[in-house]
């Protein structure tokens, strides 16, 4: 089990937005996180990455309580998050974008710290951005910035990679480019993503969990999940 | 912006602090002695900048630092006869534990409320150099006795009225600071500073300590401003109230944004254009300060990034 | 005097002081409440009012009361007039980013406080004050002009909460400051209600300043003090409550008074400085306010 989460809830002031979460996310494993909107979805996954704190409950990671750690010693313990809205440095070039992420990496790698140029590169060529280099960040298509969001949480090396609606306002055929590069990547990660895409969901996860109005609904694969009668009256029938 | 660091800006660094070092034997009096002046705010305002322009914090309470360097070195040769070396050496000390002190407390907020924490301790500051007027004399201010007009280091002796001396220490510092500027922009240090700036909340979930990297920020930047106040008071052999107002702040802001902020250079070009600016409008008016507030608005609606930096976004990327 | 009186008389100095200051501090809340800036230049319209009443009344030569009334009635009308310039010329370009609007409004401060200077004078000159009356308790005469002077502000705040509460105006303010964006979309003109507010919130201060003027003298430094006072109001009433400023505005201007007249009024300000900076740090939400949505 790489990442758990316990009774994890998170009110803001009469708002109960998660209520009483149990979570697991075992090593190596492609989970997706759906729901409709306004489910807690991106409230849950920040408390996981640490953006903000939990109301109660307890997360572990890699056998260590993580509760109350700081998003940056998460972040270099081995949690990458990736956010909903596109968050890049748009005045820098893409290259920079990069090495700034990358100036964590290697949770794990440590044995072959490869320099800080190559490093930046090998992220670049990975998501397909390496001849954008040069380039301003906020000058690149939409596309291309989500990508450079995803390359940026890549450029960490992480053991979770956590993705916030990736595919939200790509076109069909980028979102098929960033399924590959889902499946190119799971050797070296975990992935966690958030998704309203379906077919996405259906065709790269092995383990879903369905949230409803800060609870858990449902949990299995995607087969268990489609027949789940709850699911499909609360979000897939809807 | 590439990480690797342009020759080319390396050069044009060593040549400006060449070119002010000509310049001493060719200005007159007057001017030499203005230089000196504007060369020791430049540092304040180089200072502000690291802050500023390269981490993104609008502060209005720099004046504080720059007093609590001015105030340490001058009360010190003044009421404990203290030499200049051991004055300045405890103003700049204390100007870095006052930096870190307020830097830990005010850097739990941001954006407009800390420019308003910033603000309010530095008036308190500015209060306190009237109320204890006792040892400060308030607005009037003190003028430094003999013994701290001269010091000796290494069997020379240096006397600090000598118009050259002083401006030779100022530039010795000056280019101390240009340089530890330099070097820390080009830092990985830097580059957190400028990501910090660009998207914070990013660069927290990129692994950065933000908190610490600003306290960072801040202390280098208020100890640069408190070894420029030191400098001020022993070279000057002045301390007064009137450095430690909100408008002296403000002063540090103009020229930075004048300048360049986010350059290395910019602060120091902007101190010496707004210093002659406001000179010439003085010919004219006492209102000179009309002419900061016109320049300022220009500045922030028509020419953000001041002199330096419109300069480096249309024609040369390369300065840092 | 005895300290029972002193007290008294330290009260009411505080009490005109906390009117005058809730009224400025209300200009500066209503900026910030509704636009989300912060107006560097608030003090500066303040001492306009103040620098107008004089100008006005020397204009008149009648009974003071005469030029007073044109004073109070005029001025705020003008200096209204300039902050509705500035807004729509220099802020609204600007797009009311926050640190370019602090950087202007610090630019208006320069422009409007040296001008000022060169037309009026670095000297403080004295207003009349439109009657004399003297109010005499068992210990002390007091200055009726005063205690008109607080009521005219209880007055004033009581109009601009039923304003604010009871009138469509006052709905379109408060929806507008709840939620620009939300605002738009249901038809209310945001530019506009933004361009009234900020000169709105000039008057309001211009006011308090002509109120004050034969109390305390004109001059074209004036305007700092009760900005930064305003700061510490605003800031500990919790930003954009108009209530927490008015709670606020009274402790302050009654502490301020009081500790003025017993100790020094340096130490005060040092005091309720400090307090401000340390709330804005550990409490950001003030008093009344609520925590940024």
């Amino acid at each position: 089990m790489l990442l758990s989460a316990r009774n994890v809830s998170k009110s803001f002031g009469g708002l109960q937005a998660v209520r009483h979460v149990d979570f697991d996310i075992e090593d190596g494993e492609i989970h997706a996180l759906i729901g409709p909107n306004g489910a807690g979805k991106t409230t849950f996954v920040s408390m996981l990455s640490g953006r903000i704190s939990a109301s109660e409950g307890s997360i572990t990671f890699k056998g260590t309580d993580i509760t109350s750690l700081p998003a940056y010693t998460r972040v270099r313990m081995g949690i990458a998050y990736t956010f909903q809205i596109t968050s890049i440095y748009p005045q820098l070039s893409v290259y920079e974008n990069v090495a700034i992420a990358t100036r964590y990496r290697g949770s794990r790698n440590s044995a072959h710290k490869s320099s800080l140029e190559g490093s930046v590169k090998h992220t670049l060529d990975r998501v397909g951005l390496l001849d954008q280099g040069e380039r301003k960040a906020s000058e690149l298509a939409y596309g291309h910035q989500r990508l450079l969001e995803i390359s940026m949480g890549l450029a960490l090396d992480p053991l979770l990679l956590i993705l916030d609606e990736p595919t939200q306002g790509l076109s069909d055929s980028e979102i098929e480019d960033f399924c590959t590069l889902i499946r190119g990547i799971r050797s070296d990660t975990t992935i966690l993503l958030i998704e309203h895409n379906l077919s996405v969901v259906m065709a790269l996860a092995e383990r879903i969990t369905v949230l409803d109005q800060g609870s858990v609904l449902a949990q299995g694969t995607p087969q268990e999940i489609q027949d789940n009668e709850a699911v499909q009256a609360a979000y897939l029938g809807a | 912006m590439k990480s690797s660091a342009n020759p080319k800006a390396f050069w044009l660094h060593v040549g400006v602090v060449v070119l002010l070092f000509l310049l001493q034997f060719v200005l007159p009096e007057y001017h030499h002695l203005t230089a000196t002046r504007i060369m020791v705010l430049a540092i304040f305002a180089m200072g502000y900048n690291v802050l500023f322009g390269y981490t993104g914090l609008l502060s209005l309470g720099h004046a504080m630092f720059f007093a609590t360097g001015l105030y340490t070195a001058g009360l010190t040769a003044y009421h404990l006869e203290w030499g200049v070396i051991s004055s300045f050496i405890a103003a700049v000390s204390v100007g870095a534990a006052v930096s870190m002190i307020i830097g830990a407390v005010a850097l739990r907020t941001s954006g407009v409320a800390f420019m308003i924490v910033t603000m309010m301790f530095a008036q308190v500051a500015y209060l306190s150099t009237l109320y204890f007027t006792t040892y400060t004399r308030g607005d009037e201010g003190l003028v430094l006795p003999e013994s701290a007009r001269s010091f000796s280091v290494i069997g020379f002796d240096v006397n600090l009225v000598d118009p050259v001396v002083r401006y030779s220490i100022t530039l010795g510092f000056l280019a101390l600071t240009l340089f530890i500027i330099y070097r820390l922009v080009q830092s990985p240090t830097g580059r957190a500073l400028v990501a910090i700036r660009e998207n914070e909340s990013r660069t927290r979930m990129l692994g950065y300590n933000t908190f610490a990297i600003k306290l960072k920020a801040l202390t280098i930047s208020g100890t640069l401003s408190a070894m420029s106040g030191a400098l001020y008071a022993l070279l000057f052999a002045y301390v007064g109230s009137s450095f430690a107002t909100i408008q002296y702040s403000i002063d540090a802001l103009l020229f930075t944004l004048l300048g360049g902020a986010g350059t290395v250079l910019g602060p120091l070009l902007g101190s010496f254009m707004m210093f002659y600016l406001i000179d010439i409008a003085s010919d004219y008016t006492t209102a000179y300060l009309l002419v900061a507030g016109i320049v300022l608005i220009i500045l922030v609606m028509y020419f953000p990034k001041g002199l330096l930096g419109t300069l480096r976004e249309k024609y040369f990327p390369w300065i840092p | 005097m005895d300290f029972g009186p002193f007290l008294l008389l330290a009260s009411l100095e505080g009490l005109v002081q906390a009117a005058v200051l809730s009224l400025t501090a209300l200009g500066l809340c209503l900026v910030f409440g509704v636009m989300r800036i912060v107006n560097v230049a608030h003090g500066e319209f303040y001492m306009l009012g103040a620098v107008l009443a004089w100008w006005l009344t020397s204009l008149v030569d009648m009974h003071p009361a005469v030029g007073f009334g044109l004073a109070i009635l005029v001025g705020p009308l003008c200096v209204g007039t300039l902050a509705f310039a500035s807004e729509r010329l220099i802020l609204k370009p600007l797009n009311y980013n926050p640190e370019a609007t602090i950087v202007a409004t610090i630019g208006i401060l320069y422009i409007i406080q040296q001008s000022v200077l060169i037309g009026f004078g670095p000297d403080a000159r004295p207003v009349d004050a439109p009657f004399y009356f003297r109010i005499d308790f068992p210990w002390f005469g007091y200055s009726g002009y005063k205690l008109i002077v607080v009521l005219v502000a209880i007055v004033i705040l009581l109009g601009t909460w039923y304003v604010l509460s009871r009138t469509r105006i006052g709905l379109i303010m408060r929806a507008t400051q709840f939620d620009g964006e939300m605002a738009q979309v249901f038809g209310i003109p945001v530019n506009r209600v933004y361009a009234a507010v900020f000169a709105a919130g000039a008057m309001f201060a211009a006011v308090a300043a002509v109120l004050i003027v034969p109390i305390r003298q004109a001059h074209y430094l004036m305007g700092l003090d009760p900005l930064l006072l305003s700061f510490i109001v605003v800031i500990i009433g919790g930003l954009g409550s108009i209530r927490g400023t008015i709670v606020a505005a009274i402790l302050i201007g009654m502490s301020d008074g009081i500790i003025s007249m017993f100790f020094s009024p340096t130490l005060a300000k040092m005091v309720s400085t400090l307090l401000v900076a340390l709330v804005l740090v550990f409490k950001p939400e003030g008093l009344f306010g609520h925590k940024e949505r």
